[in-house]
């Protein structure tokens, strides 16, 4: 069994318990770390030598095709967003399409746009963040009395807190013309808690006391949280993802989907090693969905190296 | 009937064109310059009004408001007519995307290959046969398109083409005499079609950039992969920019903000007025009532 993990170079130290994880689980030799920045992207054959099915539609990583590989465990982030996305889409349209966990192409080009995604989670009656969404601060007139100050500003990869209208144009106007930017109002949050779900259930919860003194601590997620977070992760279409709640007025918000989790944070505070658990999710998914006849069709297909 | 054009602030020839003959057959027609659209609470808004009341949205979305128009046709989905899918505003302004989507229905296309780093393309200019063709991922009316002959001169406008920070990716040169065609798509069929020729010296022949554009007419394999090609990206309006390779045609671009001012002034066509009759006839036929309940209840599932 071959796995790769296909990945961002730039959080590689965060991601280390989910390669000693797949290693663990398959073997040093079957898991291959392969940075989203070090990724070929082929539509057509090279090199002659090659035979594939799509007729070269291929994600290489050092020469090799990640669609061979048995199962890809993709931690997309929005760093790399657009990569990641062509690179599930090359592997969705293989003729056999690679296994691909957590997440498909198109779900994740949702899930690449909070606005959206959070728009299409509220729209299907879950309790999420409020926001407007500007390109440019000529509409700030227009949407003037709606905005109560102070204010959360996100542009792409930003989180900036701003307290009048003219640094608001200010800080929009820093940004190049038509990046859409976020406009939220502030929660004072009773609670801050990140939980983990993968498929039915919450596997890992913690609250973020955001205190100085006091260290942050699991939680036991309430029947309703949990229900709230499955409902968001079978709307979504992901395997698994991490999300953060606050609670306002002892009403849960759902505030943030991450499918990049924060692994080592989970394991320290919660003991609960959520990288075994997406590993076990990889082997399931194979052993599950790869019935006699499609390993033998992989086989004829598969290129001789 | 009321709709408007979602485009840039500054409008180009085409929008302007598009809003004289809209204003002549709809009982309200405007242009909704992006940088004033606010998304709220699912919600499109322009001057405090939602969109979504309007019976069509003309699309006119450039690169630079790629995400942001994304954001706002996703919204409108379902809503009100409009005459390209959301999906196609990001495949169609990358040209990676755009190519993939048009191989995997099986159309012809260069061979193309992208990298994010300097050290993997390093090892792709090896596997090449040159000339290559290196293009900006996102470029333009023929900016962003250069030639290189060799493995070196591929590497040092790769040194050039790193300091913009902007992606690129390698496409195998397809020999030609200079020209391609640039066959426009409406609605599921070939309005026109010109061949346009590059000035001397120069491979590309796109207008913007001094090509000369003349009328042809297509035959009907060109005919068959422009349609289906505009189909395969979601537009209903679009121009393919096809070669004529040693192999057969080889489709090389597709716009989703087509311009057509070589259009008309070399075909004489009023391609406002057919597009403005496309989108008033398309708008009139489909119950919104009833569309939206179906794409409310398919999301769900």
């Amino acid at each position: 069994m071959k796995i790769a993990i296909l990945a961002d170079p730039n959080r590689k130290s965060k991601d280390q318990p989910i390669l000693a994880e797949a290693e663990k689980a398959f073997g040093a030799g079957s898991v291959v770390y392969a940075p989203i920045t070090q990724i070929r992207f082929d539509i057509g054959r090279a090199s002659r030598l090659s035979r594939d099915p799509m007729g070269g539609i291929s994600v290489r990583f050092n020469g090799a095709n990640l669609a061979e590989f048995d199962c890809i465990i993709a931690i997309p982030t929005i760093t790399h967003s657009e990569l990641f996305y062509t690179a599930l889409r090359m592997l969705d349209a293989q003729t056999i399409p690679a296994h691909t966990i957590p997440i498909n192409a198109e779900k994740y080009l949702l899930t690449m746009n909070e606005q959206l995604l959070f728009n299409f989670l509220g729209s299907n009656g879950l309790p999420v963040r409020k926001s407007i969404t500007v390109a440019s601060n000529a509409s700030l007139d227009s949407v003037e009395e709606n905005i109560k100050y102070p204010v959360i500003v996100k542009p792409p990869k930003k989180r900036v807190i701003v307290t009048n209208k003219q640094t608001l144009k200010d800080v929009i106007s820093l940004y190049k013309i038509g990046t859409p930017i976020r406009i939220e109002t502030p929660i004072k949050a009773e609670k801050n808690i990140w939980v983990f779900v993968l498929g039915d259930e919450v596997i890992a919860s913690y609250e973020k006391t955001g205190n100085a003194g006091k260290a942050d601590r699991p939680f036991a997620v309430d029947d309703k949280l949990k229900n709230i977070a499955i409902k968001a992760r079978e709307l979504i279409g992901c395997e698994y993802c991490s999300m953060r709640f606050l609670m306002q007025k002892n009403e849960w918000v759902l505030d943030k989907i991450a499918l990049s989790p924060n692994f080592s944070n989970f394991q320290k505070i919660t003991g609960v090693n959520i990288a075994r658990h997406i590993v076990s999710c990889s082997s399931r998914k194979f052993k599950v969905e790869k019935p006699w006849w499609h390993t033998k069709i992989e086989e004829f297909f598969r290129i001789k190296k | 009937m009321k709709g408007c054009i979602i485009g840039p602030k500054i409008r180009s020839d085409c929008e302007i064109w598009l809003l004289e003959e809209g204003k002549k057959v709809f009982d309200k027609f405007f242009y909704a310059p992006m940088p004033s659209i606010v998304i709220s609470d699912g919600k499109v808004l322009f001057k405090g009004k939602n969109l979504a009341e309007l019976d069509f949205v003309l699309p006119r979305i450039p690169r630079t408001y790629m995400w942001f128009g994304y954001k706002i046709l996703k919204t409108l989905e379902g809503k009100v007519y409009m005459p390209i899918e959301p999906r196609s505003v990001i495949v169609s302004h990358n040209k990676f995307l755009t190519l993939l989507a048009l191989k995997e229905a099986g159309l012809p296309v260069p061979k193309t290959f992208m990298a994010a780093s300097r050290g993997t393309f390093e090892n792709l200019l090896d596997d090449m046969n040159y000339p290559v063709v290196i293009k900006l991922l996102y470029g333009s009316l023929g900016k962003g398109v250069m030639f290189a002959d060799s493995k070196q001169s591929a590497k040092s406008l790769m040194d050039t083409l790193e300091r913009l920070k902007e992606p690129i990716f390698l496409e195998e040169y397809i020999p030609n005499p200079g020209e391609d065609i640039r066959v426009f798509v409406l609605g599921g069929g070939v309005l026109g079609a010109m061949k346009r020729t590059a000035e001397k010296d120069d491979l590309r022949a796109n207008i913007g950039i001094g090509g000369i554009g003349e009328p042809i007419k297509v035959d009907t394999n060109m005919k068959s992969i422009s349609i289906k090609a505009a189909d395969v990206l979601g537009m209903d309006i679009t121009g393919i920019d096809i070669i004529k390779g040693p192999k057969g045609p080889v489709i090389i671009e597709a716009n989703v903000n087509v311009h057509f001012e070589g259009l008309k002034k070399t075909l004489g066509m009023n391609v406002a007025h057919e597009i403005v009759k496309y989108v008033k006839d398309e708008a009139s036929t489909v119950d919104y009532t009833t569309f939206e309940k179906f794409m409310g209840w398919l999301k769900r599932k």
